[in-house]
């Protein structure tokens, strides 16, 4: 019994020592030809080190837990619910605290604890101030994570929103700005962890830091560690958009808070350049092939022309091919190929579906025109099929992304929002709405109806703007000014045919004839030409507005409503009528109207005007 | 903090009216017949039906003619001193040692960023301290009759004679006074790192042109406002729980030292608390969503009311002002003026309704005292007719009368407990509540040395530590295991348990096995274990009531009757382990 058991302690030990060899090998720094645990350690980043800064804090609360640190966060998690549930804020925030030092390297706790403390926890407050402090608490709370997570480009992502969303779309929004620009503490913790909050890139036009360019910094951070080749879980083409946006946003708040002058074009010109630049980016798809947003006009164009060396290629075998086709699907479905057979009115709703069913059907694939080719045309056509197909995706593709992000709106609204007319309408408006406060009724009421003088304007040569947030900004205008005034509004009203549309689209904004009215507006707004054509137009003939330098512009269609009589009260200003506006052009500006409006429409000087 | 209203009971209400005397005592007749029972099987199976009847009645007898009668405190002071410097050889010190390094690195885990250090510092040292002192207790408890047995001193002391009380109470006393020397040191250490982590200073950053107000430099991760009256006195605003006094002296101002931080009110709570529904009609208050039904909420500008009702309040605690404290809260169901908070009237009238002082304005502070006051002398009403009043005579006269409150703004709402209002006579020295905090641990302390003790002299050291865990754990964790009984909580007993997690079932998903049979057998089985658990649950002090750091933290006085309770019960074990421990001892064979 002895022997055997000695013998065994024996070959235990053996096979420890023989053990520590290989262990020995593996786990050495990394030399040549040794040390394969640091090396891919190395390799793939997934030291500790790597994944972000070490704190001994964290480290010996893992350490403390003796191989129970998954019993330990799951005791906090459940505590924390509690504490949130009943309202123990500061417990609440304090147990955060060592959860993430528990699991620092988990994301979904930032992310979720940051949510919870910006957005469900601060609500609880009554007073803004405290709600204030608890979405930076949020804020913080993310700041943290990215110390920890050097490579999560998501947390900056994060900070982004928390910093744009939350602060600036808030319904304390005005409370929120003003309480962040003035938190100096807030701006050097930003610049103590590596964000400089104060650079000229992130102040607004009081040149204090305006929550929408710091947390468009934010975005720029992540872009950087994205392009480094860091993956994050979101798509390129909404994740490249936010940072134009955020400047976009940045510009309609200054607006809201009264900066209606060049700063706000300026930002709107930087904006305009930013999404340009985003445009222009080569965005990864779920197809092989990357997409730049602005390139569908010309993806567009190479579709056209490559279907048509196509169809002129297989013509002389499409009608045989379709002729089959309809033949082999006519027998396989009666009732809709005679439905296609009818003629188009006397089609019921049902007949009109089959029949298009039908054309579908019978419409011959590129494949099948080309297989149908004589043998020496079918490698061309082949080839010029995929080449369709291809061109045909790319486009397909360009065409969905540049509809999620809103491309064409933002483009027109960024470029609408440099012109003059545009910031004088909303300065009229803004004013309008000041002397409503004091009971200025009368001066609103002028204020407003030249405001919507200008509206129309602008609504004609940057016709898409209507359908959203401006629009309903405008028919919210229009609102109060039909209180003050106290009357209908008929067809005489400038902005009539925008009322009509804009219930129409809030209505339906899919419907067939909203964008059959919207595409009408389009093609008049190109025959329009430019803003400074304007005012040669007979749109301004008819409000009796002249420019200086005004040009004539021959075989101009009259624009829908040119004719009509404008209100019941004099909209057109009593003394000179306005420029012609070219916000680039240097030229004098408008000038009359109690506006004081400036003659340089140069950007204004600033110490770094930007790229 | 929450409070519940049994901690509003004085010492003789709970005695007496709640009938906590009843209670203890029925109990005591219970577990006496129980004890009897148990004994007496034990002794026939051990003895056979009539001689083990004769042993226990022996035992008991001897318990009430030998043993207490020539009880002496000189053998149960040697024993003590036997245990103390048993204790000490154990190195027990080293726990004050591990408590400073605690401390010395407890700032890397203290938020020094949280709303109110205070509380987080103060929860720190107690919590801590509390935990600690626990596990001394239970492990300086539990292996020292077990280790005297099995090396045979036992004899060595049995043989003295010294009785079988007698050496649990020489050991119990004994390991209190050790916990009591480390719980002392302990508490002036925590002291002096409360009190050295809050103290701080602030400059004056910039003052207004009129000079009568501005703002302090930034520090501590905070600044203040500040506003001084014509006398150049003044205070700054409440930031982080905390307040400076300030004073012009010549051109400087000088901004003094924290105050409101550390203190320790004494509330007189009102005896209740009624609501009246938006059309006058009596109701519980309304409900406005929150899984917490702590707080119940009025409704704004309607006849919805909040009526707090005081008794016997002594009208020498206030000369010419009432102070009170407000801590109720808001909830909107419209955003409406975000600058501006909710709004609300508040008066005092007598308890006839007939004389009532005008309705005074208020706006809505959450999560922080409001402090207010009302003068004894106020403008107010008659049966409806103006009229100059004296609280004392005409609201009060015998010290009874009500608080109203409603909310002025429409659709909102204005939420408040019991607790919610106080009034505030003075202020109690926050070292003597800090050290009824540390009373409290120290009673905790001392069941779990008496519970150690009981274990030990029938389990041997391991199993007896195991023992005393799991009625910590019991104590700890109770109302969990009521969840469950009551079903509560989701998920299930712990069979259930043991089936959900491996198959990953959630807890909100009823259990599903496909049979029946099984599952109905599974949920009895539970059903049946958490009962037993539930009853044994109740035989062990509650630890969480007894946990009284929220009252040190929150800055409000331990009631005398609280911790006079705490008293009763912590009494009330050692009597119970003493009986057990002396029957236990007297039965058993002392070899190992």
């Amino acid at each position: 019994m002895n022997n055997r058991s000695l013998s065994r302690k024996i070959i235990y030990i053996l096979a420890m020592v023989a053990l520590l060899f290989p262990l020995f090998y593996l786990g050495k720094p990394p030399t040549k030809g040794s040390g394969k645990i640091a090396e891919l350690r190395s390799r793939y980043s997934i030291g500790q080190a790597d994944l972000g800064k070490l704190d001994p804090a964290s480290e010996s609360m893992k350490l403390a837990t003796l191989g129970l640190r998954g019993i330990a966060a799951t005791i906090l998690w459940l505590q924390a619910d509690h504490y949130k549930e009943e309202k123990f804020f500061d417990r609440f925030s304090a147990t955060l605290n060592q959860i993430a030092l528990l699991q620092p390297h988990m994301i979904s706790v930032w992310q979720h604890q940051a949510h919870n403390l910006s957005y469900n926890v601060s609500p609880e407050f009554d007073d803004y101030r405290q709600r204030y402090e608890w979405v930076k608490k949020g804020i913080d709370y993310l700041v943290k994570g990215t110390k920890f997570n050097a490579r999560k480009p998501i947390l900056q992502y994060d900070l982004g929103q928390y910093l744009g969303a939350k602060m600036g779309k808030a319904d304390e929004k005005l409370q929120y700005r003003e309480l962040f620009r003035n938190d100096d503490e807030f701006h050097k913790y930003f610049v103590e962890q590596g964000l400089n909050a104060k650079s000229d890139d992130a102040l607004g036009p009081d040149r204090k830091p305006d929550n929408w360019l710091v947390g468009k910094q934010w975005f720029e951070q992540a872009y950087q560690l994205v392009s480094a080749g860091v993956p994050i879980k979101k798509s390129p083409h909404l994740l490249f958009s936010y940072g134009p946006l955020w400047q976009m946003y940045h510009g309609e708040a200054i607006e809201d808070e009264g900066v209606l002058d060049e700063r706000a074009k300026f930002v709107w010109e930087k904006a305009s350049r930013e999404w340009k630049d985003f445009g222009n980016r080569e965005l990864a798809t779920t197809g092989y092939v990357p997409v730049t947003l602005r390139s569908l006009d010309t993806a567009r164009k190479n579709v056209e022309e490559v279907r048509n060396k196509f169809f002129e290629r297989t013509a002389s075998v499409r009608e045989k091919v379709m002729a089959s086709k309809r033949e082999r699907f006519a027998e396989a479905n009666p009732l809709k190929a005679k439905a296609f057979d009818k003629p188009i009115d006397d089609r019921t709703n049902e007949e009109r579906m089959w029949a298009s069913e039908f054309q579908l059907a019978i419409e011959p694939t590129y494949q099948e025109l080309a297989s149908e080719l004589p043998r020496t045309e079918q490698i061309e056509a082949l080839e010029l099929a995929s080449q369709l197909r291809s061109a045909e995706e790319y486009a397909r593709s360009t065409g969905s992304l540049r509809e999620q992000v809103n491309y064409t709106y933002w483009e027109t609204r960024a470029l609408a929002e440099q012109q003059q007319m545009m910031v004088d309408a909303r300065r009229l408006i803004f004013e309008a709405n000041k002397l409503i406060d004091v009971a200025d009724i009368k001066g609103a009421v002028e204020k407003y109806e030249d405001a919507f003088v200008r509206w129309d304007k602008v609504f004609r040569y940057y016709p898409v703007i209507m359908t959203e947030d401006v629009g309903g900004d405008v028919l919210k205008a229009i609102n109060r000014y039909k209180k003050l005034i106290d009357e209908d509004i008929d067809e005489r009203f400038v902005l009539y045919e925008f009322m009509q549309f804009r219930r129409a689209y809030d209505a339906d904004y899919l419907d067939f004839n909203i964008e059959k009215t919207l595409a009408d507006w389009n093609a008049d707004a190109l025959k329009l030409g430019s803003p400074e054509d304007f005012f040669s137009t007979p749109l301004a003939k008819a409000y009796g507005i002249k420019g200086e330098d005004s040009k004539a512009s021959p075989g101009v269609t009259p624009s829908p409503g040119a004719n009509k009589v404008i209100t019941p009260r004099d909209l057109i200003p009593a003394v000179e009528a306005p420029m012609p506006e070219n916000p680039k052009s240097g030229e004098a500006s408008v000038k009359g109207t109690e506006l004081q409006l400036e003659k340089s429409n140069l950007p204004p000087t600033l110490e770094n005007p930007g790229q | 903090m929450r409070l519940n209203p049994d901690h509003f009971w004085t010492y003789s209400e709970w005695l007496f009216q709640h009938n906590a005397l009843r209670d203890g005592a029925i109990l005591s007749v219970i577990l006496a017949l129980l004890g009897f029972v148990f004994g007496y099987i034990i002794s026939v199976v051990k003895h056979g039906p009539s001689e083990g009847f004769l042993r226990v009645s022996q035992i008991i007898g001897q318990l009430f003619t030998v043993d207490l009668p020539k009880m002496s405190f000189r053998r149960i002071f040697a024993v003590a001193k036997l245990a103390v410097k048993e204790s000490i050889r154990k190195k027990i010190l080293v726990l004050i040692a591990i408590f400073i390094v605690a401390m010395m690195f407890a700032g890397w885990y203290l938020d020094p960023k949280a709303d109110y250090p205070a509380r987080l510092y103060l929860s720190f040292v107690l919590t801590a301290t509390n935990y600690l002192v626990l596990l001394l207790g239970l492990f300086i408890s539990c292996f020292s009759i077990p280790a005297d047995i099995k090396s045979r001193t036992i004899y060595t002391i049995t043989t003295k004679p010294v009785r079988p009380l007698e050496i649990f109470l020489g050991r119990v006393f004994g390991f209190a006074a050790i916990g009591t020397l480390i719980l002392g040191i302990m508490g002036l250490l925590s002291y002096i790192f409360v009190v050295r982590g809050l103290d701080h200073d602030h400059g004056v950053e910039s003052i207004d042109p009129s000079g009568r107000s501005g703002e302090t430099s930034f520090d501590n991760r905070h600044r203040h406002t500040y506003t001084l009256n014509s006398e150049g006195r003044g205070t700054t605003n409440e930031v982080k729980g905390h307040r400076h006094i300030v004073t012009k002296v010549g051109d400087k101002v000088v901004v003094g030292g924290p105050i409101d931080d550390l203190t320790a009110r004494i509330p007189i709570y009102a005896k209740g608390l009624s609501f009246t529904g938006r059309d006058g009609e009596i109701n519980e208050g309304y409900n406005v969503g929150y899984m917490s039904e702590y707080q119940k909420y009025i409704e704004g500008d309607s006849l919805s009311r909040a009526v707090w009702r005081f008794e016997g309040v002594d009208k020498s605690l206030f000369k010419d002002v009432m102070l009170y404290d407000l801590t109720i809260s808001a909830f909107r169901t419209y955003k409406g003026d975000i600058v501006t908070p909710v709004g609300g009237l508040i008066h005092f009238r007598s308890i006839d309704g007939k004389v009532k002082s005008e309705d005074e304005p208020f706006k809505v502070k959450e999560f922080q005292v409001d402090r207010r006051s009302v003068r004894t002398k106020l403008k107010g009403f008659i049966e409806d007719r103006p009229a100059d009043l004296d609280f004392f005579k005409d609201i009060a006269p015998d010290g009874n009368f009500e608080v109203v409150i409603r909310c002025q703004d429409r659709g909102q709402y204005l939420g408040m407990a019991a607790a919610d209002i106080y009034l505030r006579p003075a202020d109690l020295q926050f070292w003597w509540n800090f050290v009824k905090g540390y009373i409290s641990i120290w009673l905790q302390m001392f069941i779990v040395i008496c519970f150690g003790v009981m274990f030990s002299t029938f389990l041997s050291g391991p199993v007896a530590v195991i023992a005393t865990v799991a009625a910590l754990v019991l104590g700890f964790f109770g109302f969990f295991v009521d969840d469950l009984v009551e079903t509560t909580s989701k998920g299930g007993g712990p069979i259930e348990s043991l089936i959900r997690l491996p198959t990953q079932m959630g807890s909100q998903i009823d259990l599903d096995l496909g049979n029946e049979a099984l599952q109905t057998g599974i949920l009895m089985v539970d059903r049946g274990i958490l009962a037993a658990v539930s009853q044994l649950k109740n035989a062990v002090p509650n630890f969480s009531q007894l946990d009284t750091a929220n009252f040190v933290a929150y800055g409000y006085n331990l009631f005398g009757g609280l911790l006079a309770r705490h008293l009763t019960i912590a009494f009330g074990y050692f009597v119970l382990t003493a009986l057990v421990s002396y029957f236990f001892l007297k039965t058993r064979e002392m070899a190992a």
